[in-house]
C-alpha cells in the first residue's frame, strides 16, 4: 500500500501539470542497530545478560508530525489511509507516513550482529516517528524447521544473575499478525545531502522512564523447579507464568523499548 | 490532554462554494447547496446492545450483558458549524423504535454540513453479566470528559425538511480486548473475575487492583490495571450515524 502511495506521489501528471511542487525523495540503508543492548539491572535486582534477541516484523512507516505543505494530495492521501486518533479500536495512529521500508524483516540483533535489511525511501523533512508491524515467523522468511522462532513474533534469550546464583531464560512472544507498533522514536531532519544509514535499535531499558525490558520479573520466583532454567512462551498454563508473559508481552508490545537512529560510520548520530 | 476549540467557520459555504464547477458542468440539478432554510436535529441511540443487551453470541466467552441504566451526559453539539442547545443527559436503555432519543433541534440553512462533534461529559453503566448460572452486577461511572470531532459522515439539510445527526454509542466497546486491534475480541470473563470479595458486584475499587492480563493498551502502554482499561474504552463509544468514526480528544 506505501508503495502504491510512493508510485501516486511520483504520477507525472502530479508535477507536470501544475500541481503542487514534488518533494525531494531520497533513498537509504535501514539497518539493525544493536549498540544499545548491554547487560541491565532490573528493578528487583537481577543482573540481565541477552544472548539473543530477534523479533519477526513487516512493513516499516517513518512519520512527519502534522501536514505536508509541499505535495497535498500526499497528505489527504496519507490522512485518509493513516487516521489519527479514530474513536475506535484500532485506530490510533499518529503522523503522517512519509518514508516507508516494504516487507518482511527479521529483527536479528543477537547474535546477528549488524545487518542491512534493505533500502528506504524517504520524503526529505523532519521525521518524529516510525512504525511496523509485528509479524509470526515462518520458514519462508529464511528460519531452519528447528528454529524456535517459528510460528512465534520474537525471541529473547540470556542469563539472568543475583545473589551468586543464575538463570538462564528463554521468552518466546507471539504478537496478533495485524498489530502495529506505532511511535518508535525517530526525531531527525532528513535532507538529500543525508548520507547516514536509518538504524533500527532495542533498547534493554527504555531511555526515558528509565524502567528495563525485564523489570517485574522474579525469575528464581519463576523458576519453580530450581534447575537454573526458566522457559516463558505463549502456552503457559501456570498462573504465575502467564502473568509474567502477559506482562513481558504488554512491555515488548510498546514502543518504549524500540528506537530509529542515523548511523554515520558505525555509529548514531545525535 | 485537553484541546482549545477553533472558532467555527462556515463550512456549508466553503462547501458550496466548492461545489460550484459541478453546478456549472450538470446544471441546476446537481446543486444542493444554500437554497432555503431546513433544521437539523441531533439524536443519540445506543443501538438494541443498550436498548436489549449484548447476546451471548457477541461475546467470545460465553457472556451476555443487559443494561439497567446506560446514563449518558451530552454536551458541545454542533452540526456542521450549527450549535445545538441539547437536553443533556439521556438514559439509553429507553426503548426507542430504532430512532434514538432526542437532544435538541437547530434551523440551518439547506446544504451539505460537516465536521460536526459533540462532547460526552460522563457516562454511567449499571447491568449485570451471565454466564450459566453465574451473574455478576456492575455501576461505574466515567466522568471524564471526551470530545469526538470532525465526524465522518455528513449531513444534508434540504430546505424545508430536518436532518438528523445521530451521535451513536457503542457499548459493546466496554468489552474489548484490545485498544488497538481492528477485530477485538468481546469478553466479560477477566472482569467477572475481578469481583474480588465474590460479593457479584464488579466495583471500581476491585477492578483498580486487577492487572489487565492480556488485554493490550497498544503501543503506548501506561495502563495496568482494569478500571484505567475500562476508562481508556468508554473513550471509544462514541460515533456518528451508526458506524462514522470521529477524532477522539480525552478532554479530562
Amino acid at each position: 500500500m506505501r508503495t502504491w502511495l510512493i508510485g501516486a506521489l511520483s504520477a507525472p501528471c502530479l508535477f507536470g501539470c501544475g500541481g503542487p511542487k514534488e518533494a525531494p525523495r531520497i533513498e537509504r540503508s535501514v539497518q539493525i542497530d544493536a549498540s544499545a543492548i548491554e547487560p541491565v539491572e532490573t528493578d528487583l535486582g537481577y543482573r540481565v545478560t541477552l544472548s539473543e534477541a530477534r523479533v519477526m516484523v513487516r512493513d516499516f512507516e517513518f512519520t512527519v508530525s502534522g501536514e505536508l505543505h509541499e505535495a497535498s494530495l500526499w497528505r489527504s492521501v496519507s490522512e485518509f489511509l493513516v487516521p489519527s486518533a479514530w474513536a475506535h479500536p484500532g485506530h490510533f495512529e499518529n503522523g503522517t507516513v512519509t518514508g516507508a521500508l516494504s516487507g518482511r524483516y527479521l529483527l536479528d540483533w543477537l547474535p546477528g550482529g549488524p545487518e542491512e535489511l534493505g533500502t528506504g525511501t524517504f520524503i526529505v523533512g523532519s521525521y518524529e516517528g516510525a512504525n511496523f508491524t509485528f509479524a509470526l515467523a515462518s520458514e519462508d522468511d529464511g528460519l531452519e524447521p528447528s528454529d524456535p522462532l517459528l510460528g512465534h513474533t520474537a525471541i529473547f534469550r540470556g542469563i539472568a544473575e543475583k545473589d551468586g546464583g543464575s538463570i538462564e531464560f528463554s521468552f518466546t512472544f507471539d504478537s496478533p499478525e495485524d498489530r502495529k507498533l506505532v511511535g518508535l522514536p525517530f526525531e531527525y531532519h532528513l535532507e538529500e545531502k543525508t548520507k547516514a544509514a536509518i538504524g533500527v535499535r532495542f533498547l534493554p531499558v527504555d531511555p526515558f522512564e528509565k524502567d528495563t525490558f525485564f523489570d517485574g520479573v522474579d525469575f528464581a520466583a519463576l523458576d519453580e523447579d530450581g534447575d537454573g532454567a526458566l522457559t516463558i512462551g505463549p502456552d503457559e498454563t501456570d498462573t504465575a507464568l502467564v502473568s509474567a508473559y502477559n506482562r513481558l508481552r504488554r512491555t515488548f508490545q510498546t514502543h518504549d523499548h524500540y528506537q530509529v537512529v542515523l548511523i554515520s560510520q558505525g555509529k548514531a548520530s545525535s | 490532554m485537553t484541546r482549545s476549540f477553533s472558532v467555527p467557520r462556515p463550512r456549508f459555504i466553503t462547501h458550496s462554494l466548492s461545489a460550484l464547477p459541478l453546478c456549472l458542468l450538470f446544471g441546476a440539478a446537481a446543486c444542493t447547496s444554500g437554497n432555503g432554510e431546513g433544521a437539523v436535529r441531533a439524536t443519540i441511540y445506543g443501538e438494541e446492545f443498550i436498548e436489549e443487551g449484548i447476546p451471548e453470541d457477541a461475546f467470545d466467552d460465553g457472556w451476555s450483558v443487559e443494561f439497567d441504566r446506560f446514563s449518558v451526559r451530552v454536551s458541545n453539539v454542533h452540526i456542521g458549524d450549527i450549535p445545538l442547545e441539547v437536553d443533556g443527559t439521556k438514559d439509553l436503555t429507553k426503548a426507542s423504535d430504532g430512532e434514538g432519543q432526542e437532544l435538541g433541534v437547530a434551523e440551518a440553512p439547506a446544504g451539505k454540513l460537516v465536521d460536526s462533534g459533540y462532547t460526552i461529559e460522563r457516562i454511567v453503566v449499571a447491568g449485570r453479566a451471565k454466564k450459566g448460572k453465574s451473574e455478576k452486577t456492575f455501576r461505574w461511572t466515567f466522568d471524564d470528559p471526551t470530545r469526538y470531532d470532525e465526524c465522518e459522515p455528513e449531513t444534508r439539510v434540504e430546505p424545508g425538511e430536518t436532518a438528523t445527526f445521530q451521535i451513536t454509542i457503542h457499548a459493546d466497546h466496554l468489552f474489548s480486548d484490545s485498544l488497538v486491534s481492528e477485530e477485538p475480541k468481546l469478553l466479560f470473563q477477566p472482569l467477572a473475575d475481578a469481583d474480588l470479595d465474590d460479593d457479584g458486584e464488579i466495583t471500581r475499587e476491585e477492578l483498580a487492583e486487577v492487572d489487565i492480563g492480556a488485554y493490550d493498551p497498544g503501543s503506548e502502554g501506561g495502563v495496568d490495571d482494569l478500571w484505567t482499561w475500562l476508562v481508556r474504552l468508554s473513550k471509544t463509544v462514541g460515533h456518528a450515524d451508526g458506524e462514522g468514526h470521529c477524532h477522539v480528544h480525552d478532554e479530562s
